[in-house]
């Protein structure tokens, strides 16, 4: 049998094709930046509560978020998400609007645990009832305390969401 | 060659590099600033102050005291480097350049004694501390701030007798 290998480019997801004898790949500016921008997602820590402890182990060594290329950095200005991992009073709901405002766009919200998706098992004079009362949030984590694998797949999600993305990278839309 | 005719040619690596090395930096920033967001607003823009509203202006006042070591380690350290280009020639040269090494110490060991007379080298006293003369009076008197500041307090209302 002689097989005759393809010439030309072949898709091989929608939108990127791969031309086989020369090693190129085709794909849109929108699908490089969006890969790019996903692989290296670099939060900025707002541990509040239990949840970031949890937060802590998933960045630790058994289960390792530097694999997917998140690098908790300590200030907004140099962060593309923000994980808000425990309960937000009505004291620091302020301070974590305005950390969230020094962020640089494109930016995302990772509401993590129960509290900080929707206030949690406290419902009293001092909770505020979920974060996407004062900010948008774009991954919901529940858990009491979420897992680390849960943490893992909420962060995959973003990813996801980041993939799907079009053009949201540029001053020019 | 002809007189005067010289080109450095081995030095061109370097002129490309520091090429590239502007090149890496400049070329960043300007595609950033092409496609980046522009979407200020008043509290993107406030100083980052861990979530609160920035209080006091970053730009304080402090001592004059950090100014004159300055000047004064510049001063040594030229003389310094002086000496270290002095030691490795040491053997060959002889008395005469012994000789005029000394005055150069010398002269700049006059500018020490100034220094030392003017008291430049006093880095806390009684002038650059204006709390401590006050805390000074009681025997036994703390080093702390904090603890000279709540004495003042529990002082305030009582007699002379009394006083803690």
């Amino acid at each position: 049998m002689i097989t005759v290998e393809p010439q030309g480019p072949v898709e091989v997801e929608q939108g990127i094709k791969i031309i086989p004898g020369a090693n190129t790949i085709i794909a849109s500016v929108d699908k490089l930046v969006n890969w790019g921008r996903l692989s290296s997602l670099w939060p900025a820590t707002f541990g509040l509560a239990c949840c970031a402890i949890e937060m802590m182990t998933t960045g630790s060594a058994h289960y390792d978020l530097d694999r997917l290329g998140v690098i908790f950095r300590g200030s907004p200005r140099q962060a593309d998400a923000i994980i808000i991992a425990g309960t937000v009073t009505k004291k620091m709901s302020p301070i974590v609007r305005r950390v969230y405002d020094q962020m640089p766009e494109p930016r995302y919200v990772i509401a993590m645990g129960t509290c900080a998706c929707s206030g949690g098992i406290f419902n009293s004079y001092s909770t505020v009832q979920g974060a996407d009362a004062f900010l948008p949030v774009d991954v919901y984590i529940p858990g009491c305390p979420p897992r680390p694998e849960a943490l893992m797949e909420g962060l995959i999600k973003l990813q996801e969401k980041i993939r799907q993305e079009h053009f949201k990278w540029s001053a020019w839309r | 060659m002809t007189p005067g005719s010289y080109v450095p040619t081995e030095y061109l690596p370097i002129i490309v590099l520091m090429a590239i090395a502007f090149l890496f930096g400049a070329v960043t920033l300007l595609v950033g600033g092409l496609f980046r967001l522009r979407r200020p607003y008043r509290e993107k823009l406030l100083p980052y102050a861990s979530g609160n509203e920035p209080g006091e202006a970053p730009r304080v006042r402090f001592s004059i005291k950090y100014y004159i070591i300055a000047m004064l380690f510049v001063v040594f350290d030229v003389e310094a480097v002086f000496l270290y280009s002095w030691a490795t020639v040491f053997n060959g040269l002889g008395l005469y350049a012994l000789i005029e090494m000394i005055l150069f110490i010398v002269m700049l060991a006059l500018g020490f004694v100034y220094a030392w007379k003017k008291q430049a080298f006093v880095w806390d006293d009684q002038l650059s501390n204006p709390g401590r003369a006050a805390s000074r009076r009681t025997e036994g008197a703390q080093h702390s701030c904090r603890e000279a500041a709540w004495r003042d307090e529990q002082n305030a209302g009582r007699t002379s007798a009394g006083k803690i």
